[in-house]
């Protein structure tokens, strides 16, 4: 048997290329998984078309706290019965409207904190909410949503580094309590 | 460690001569706290009670005894001796108020703190929480729930001035000046007698404000230095002495 | 291959070149963070659900006052409750029943179901089954039908009073109460009219006989005394206990368990030496019987208060400009009629009847049904004294009994025998909207809904000085399979064609709202308590209209021990055993693990021979309990202290077999000519065991 040369350069490089395409694209797909909203909704239909505003339904309630997303029972005050014939709307009216008492949509949210987390929205009254949600306000369709298998939190979900960031940056305290419960 | 200044100091006084122990207080903090319920409670190591009431004696015999009654909170001290020794910095005091925070999923259950703390204000987690059969319906949204392994203590109810910080400014008035009982604990909003009081002992328009300068008000343990942010208030001068080591032949403060 | 040279080290190189670039990838950092998050999210701790906040009116009944509360709502989903301001009975205060009574809504404790019994066990039926077989039972029964309720304010008792009633029976009963002797006393012994009240918040010296007035009169209580004390009045507490009113008062003046009636009549002897007189009939025949039994000296030997001190109280009650007493029992229960007029008759010689900052006398609500008995005919019953007869064969057992927010197997005085006397009860029936001990051994269970679960009111609960009503509706629908107690009944009267006139509970209470001149949504929407400054007509007011009682004086001192029982509302009350957000607030000096603890002083307990920890028995000719002794010098010699609210047989594991029951101890000590029964303070005798 003759003594070759063992090549060494080439499997490092594609070992390494392997892991960089296996880090930055598997890794994503198999850590997150793809949820769909249960039902379809178009804020396009809601803006555009009915000339809504955002704030008819995200909203601050009188006690200064933030509506968030609107319950089934404030939606059904136009929805009570379906309006048009879009399948999405007449399932939101026979499954959640008309069940019991308003059952709510377990709609995914795309920025949900933590327990632990405190966030006042009307404190962060002046900065754009684009700024930390998603642009919906012309969206046809709901995007999709990336569960985060270990954490089953959104992929979206704000991580306190950058709440801190931000904080730091605009003079805000970053005492504990000032986001923590 | 550098102690921070603040414009607001939360401070709470309990005029214990209105205290008739009834446990009210610790009721209400533990619904508000979604602190779990227990079915057995007989080894106070090992059950949580951010609020615990006190009986006090004057440790005289019949029939010249005395008894009192005292409430006790975290006192959220000015001096902590429990974020001083926390490894993680999971408590810290660091916010405008002077509320002691703690940080659950940060805190990494060494008990430092509990050893530190003179108050016996800290409690451990040993167990997972329980709630039975629905019980859990009723959790607030107020506190985050605790697992086994982390330390905690009461905030003075920190979720209620956040929301009276909310309100304030969907009010439009400025929530760094709160109106006097805007914000109180659960455990002074619900007390029967009246004995509670809340507010910002810097602030001379609040009534924290001029208890705390009473002569008949005092502090527990306040030769250690620690600063609490709670006084209690009493006319009886055996219950002032039980506040604080005393030699014998020493005088009471304010007598 | 050859060519290509691969070989273990080419492999070894593929794979450091891949370790070398996961490390400049997300995978490691961001799974060690997400490892961490994972980490702080079990799946076995419980998540919060968010939503608005609201606040709904409510009433806690779970002790014996009555008052309203607000119940947080988050998404409509009730978490705790708070105070409400607008009811003038609390003030805004909770006490620590109410603070735990949204949670009980989910306790362990609730009957899920109406039941039947089957040989030993309870099996589920239906509603309609349920009401069938009631139905039967009471055509059966006729007017041989008695019922008991422990909601001394609310209109869902004289509903049940109304069908009672319309079956041609006067066996409407409440529970014991302070209610029941001092209402007895006011109307039988005075002659007077309405329900007594103190305006305890305008007066300036008030004088406490017995009753733990601060911590278990209701929140509102507390406040005014404390709201009195603030501006410069005086609270002086007289009892053998140094209980929670007495930990808040200028002044503790420690007497002989049961012997505060002896004490009033002493200090009314002393304010008549110092020229007071009630401007009536009976006067001096009243004078005549203070001056020959209770001198000072025959009390201090009764109370062992010295005659000194009953001087001093006196002086201070007239030196007083609004000055107030009030006499009740330790444990809320157990008073007799005289007892109760001792203690009124120093606000008669005083002249505080009707006056700010005195008593104030409180006109009764009229019933809603037509020949349903109003409130005071139900006082007039006394329950113990029944049920005593019913033991003894003096009175025929009912062939149905019907229970509605009451517990008497638990909560009678002799527990056991009282618990013989329901037995008797051809078949019985709880209402109860928990498993406690009274329905564990009914007939028949039809639970009724939880007080937040559906309509409820309350008109002014005994002490307040103002005519107060609120109402209530549902919070929440019902957790569970169970109606308003008010529905029950009405459902029961309608089958039996004793058609009350009113369709739903709701309409009985727009009923009592409208008889009273009460906005009904304004009760309703804003928690807003119906209020009034009207105090009841009194006709023919005099001093002491009966023949004086024997026994009034008999009780006290003579080198017997005696039991001074005492309650704490964390732990429980006679209708609620201790709620599962309470076990924490009961202290290690209560109880340790199942043992609990019975209070005495260093001299009693060395008479007796027992130290600290001491395991005893104490027993009376009633019954017996056991406790650890527990040395409190804030107990008058001679006597031992024992809590209410422990011995739980049924309920949940928050309260079942924690220590054992007082109210077995207790004893009836008699029956009064004005048909009540006094008991609270036995004689007892205490072993180690």
């Amino acid at each position: 048997m003759s003594k070759k040369k063992s090549c060494v350069v080439l499997p490092f490089v594609a070992g390494f290329v392997a892991s960089l395409f296996l880090g930055w694209w598997g890794f994503p797909q198999l850590l997150y998984s793809e949820k769909t909203q249960p039902l379809q909704f178009s804020h396009k239909v809601h803006v555009e078309d009915q000339a809504m505003s955002c704030e008819d339904c995200h909203f601050y309630r009188e006690d200064g706290s933030y509506a968030g997303l609107p319950t089934t029972e404030s939606c059904a005050s136009c929805h009570e019965a379906p309006m048009g014939d879009d399948p999405a709307e007449i399932e939101f009216v026979e499954k959640y409207v008309n069940e019991g008492d308003y059952k709510e949509v377990p709609w995914y949210v795309y920025q949900k904190q933590p327990d632990n987390v405190y966030f006042s929205h009307i404190a962060h009254d002046g900065v754009d909410c684009t700024a930390c949600h998603p642009d919906m306000a012309f969206n046809e369709t709901l995007p999709v949503y990336y569960e985060n298998r270990l954490t089953k939190y959104s992929k979206q979900t704000m991580k306190m580094w950058e709440c801190e960031r931000c904080h730091a940056e605009n003079g805000a305290s970053n005492a504990c309590f000032v986001c923590h419960k | 460690m550098q102690a921070h200044t603040f414009h607001i100091k939360w401070g709470m006084v309990i005029d214990i001569d209105k205290c008739t122990g009834c446990g009210a207080c610790m009721v209400a903090c533990q619904a508000e706290n979604n602190v779990a319920p227990v079915t057995e409670a007989s080894n106070k190591l090992r059950t949580l009670s951010w609020m615990l009431v006190y009986q006090l004696s004057n440790k005289q015999d019949f029939p010249n005894h005395d008894v009192a009654y005292l409430p006790r909170p975290c006192m959220q001290c000015g001096h902590p001796s429990c974020s001083t020794v926390c490894p993680v910095v999971a408590t810290t005091k660091d916010e405008e108020g002077g509320i002691v925070s703690q940080v659950y999923p940060r805190c990494i259950g060494c008990r430092y703190c509990m050893a530190a703390c003179p108050y016996h204000a800290r409690y451990f987690n040993w167990h997972d929480p329980v709630w039975p059969e629905g019980l859990d319906k009723v959790l607030t949204p107020f506190t985050s729930v605790r697992p086994r392994g982390v330390v905690e203590k009461c905030t003075f109810c920190h979720h209620r001035w956040m929301a009276a910080k909310e309100k304030a400014r969907h009010e439009g008035h400025d929530p760094s000046h709160l109106a006097e009982d805007a914000y109180i604990p659960a455990c002074v909003d619900i007390c029967p007698t009246g004995a509670m009081h809340f507010g910002d002992l810097l602030n001379p328009e609040h009534e924290v404000h001029k208890l705390s300068k009473s002569p008949y008000a005092f502090r527990l343990l306040e030769k250690l230095g620690t600063d609490p942010q709670v006084y209690y208030y009493s006319k009886r001068e055996w219950v002032r002495r039980q506040g604080d080591n005393y030699l014998k032949h020493e005088k009471t403060k304010g007598e | 291959m050859k060519k290509m040279g691969l070989d273990r080290r080419s492999f070894i190189s593929f794979l450091a070149g891949g370790t070398g670039g996961i490390l400049f990838t997300p995978v490691v950092w961001k799974l060690l963070d997400d490892a961490s998050i994972w980490s702080q999210n079990w799946p076995w701790i419980p998540r919060l659900s968010y939503g608005a906040l609201d606040r709904k009116s409510a009433l806690c009944k779970l002790g014996p006052d009555a008052y309203g509360v607000e119940v947080l709502t988050v998404g409509g989903r009730p978490v705790t409750a708070y105070g409400n301001e607008k009811d003038p009975a609390s003030k805004g205060g909770v006490c620590p029943l109410g603070a735990a009574s949204v949670q009980l809504l989910y306790s362990p404790a609730r009957v899920k179901s109406p039941m039947k019994k089957d040989g030993a066990s309870m099996v589920p039926i239906s509603w309609d089954e349920g009401l069938s077989i009631l139905k039967d039972k009471i055509k059966v029964a006729g007017d041989k039908v008695a019922m008991i309720s422990g909601d001394e304010t609310g209109t869902a008792a004289e509903v049940l009073a109304a069908l009672v009633a319309g079956l041609g029976s006067d066996q409407y009963f409440l529970m014991p109460s302070e209610a029941g002797p001092a209402v007895r006393a006011w109307q039988n012994v005075f002659g007077g009219d309405g329900q007594p009240g103190y305006d305890f918040e305008n007066s300036d010296c008030i004088l406490v006989l017995g009753a733990d007035i601060c911590q278990a009169w209701g929140p509102g209580v507390g406040k005014s005394c404390m709201d009195a004390k603030a501006t410069g009045g005086s609270l002086l507490y007289a009892g053998p206990v140094e209980n929670g009113t007495a930990a808040v008062a200028d002044e503790w003046i420690p007497c002989m368990p049961g012997t505060e009636a002896i004490l009033a009549l002493g200090v009314a002897n002393a304010l008549i030496q110092a020229g007071r007189s009630a401007d009536t009939m009976g006067m001096s025949e009243f004078s005549d019987f203070v001056r020959k039994g209770f001198s000072p000296a025959q009390v201090e030997a009764k109370t062992g208060v010295q005659a000194a001190k009953i001087k001093d109280l006196s002086e201070r009650l007239l030196r007083a400009k609004k000055p107030v007493v009030v006499i009740g029992s330790e444990i809320g229960q157990g008073l007799s009629t005289f007892e109760a007029a001792a203690g009124m008759s120093l606000n008669f010689l005083l002249g505080r009847i009707n006056q700010e900052g005195g008593v104030r006398i409180v006109p009764w609500a009229e019933p809603v049904f037509e020949g349903a008995p109003r409130r005071d005919a139900m006082l007039a019953k006394d329950l113990v004294a029944f049920l005593e007869g019913v033991a003894v064969g003096r009175n025929e057992a009912p062939a149905v009994m019907l229970v509605h927010e009451a517990n008497p197997a638990y909560a009678l005085p002799g527990g056991q025998s009282m618990a013989n006397s329901l037995r008797k009860a051809g078949f019985l029936v709880s209402f109860s909207s928990f498993m406690d001990e009274t329905a564990a051994m009914a007939d028949l269970i039809l639970p009724a809904s939880y007080s937040f679960e559906g309509f409820d009111d309350s008109y002014t609960p005994y002490g307040s000085a103002k005519g107060t009503y609120l109402a209530t509706a549902p919070v929440i629908g019902p957790v569970n399979d169970t109606k308003t107690a008010g529905d029950i009944i009405l459902a029961v009267a309608d089958e039996l064609g004793l058609g009350l006139g009113l369709e739903s509970f709701e309409e009985v209470l727009q009923a009592r709202a409208e008889n009273l001149g009460a906005d009904w949504s304004g009760l309703l929407e804003d928690g807003e308590a119906w209020t009034s400054e009207r105090t009841a007509f009194q006709f023919f007011l005099s001093m002491w209209k009966v023949p004086f009682d024997a026994d009034l004086g008999k009780k006290g001192a003579d080198g017997q021990l005696v039991l001074a029982p005492v309650v704490k509302l964390n732990i429980g009350s006679a209708k609620m055993a201790t709620p599962p957000f309470n076990v924490l607030t009961i202290s290690e000096r209560e109880l340790q693990g199942q043992d609990c603890f019975v209070a005495m002083n260093k001299a009693t307990a060395a008479m007796i021979g027992v130290d600290q920890g001491s395991m005893v028995k104490i027993a009376s000719q009633s019954g017996e309990m056991k406790g650890r002794v527990q040395i409190f010098e804030g107990v008058v010699p001679g006597a031992v202290s024992a809590c209410l609210g422990f011995g739980h047989t049924a309920w949940d594991d928050f309260s079942r077999g924690k220590g054992t029951n007082a109210c077995d101890v207790l004893l009836v000590q008699g029956l009064d000519s004005q048909g009540g029964a006094s008991f609270g303070n036995p004689q007892i005798t205490v072993s180690r065991a």
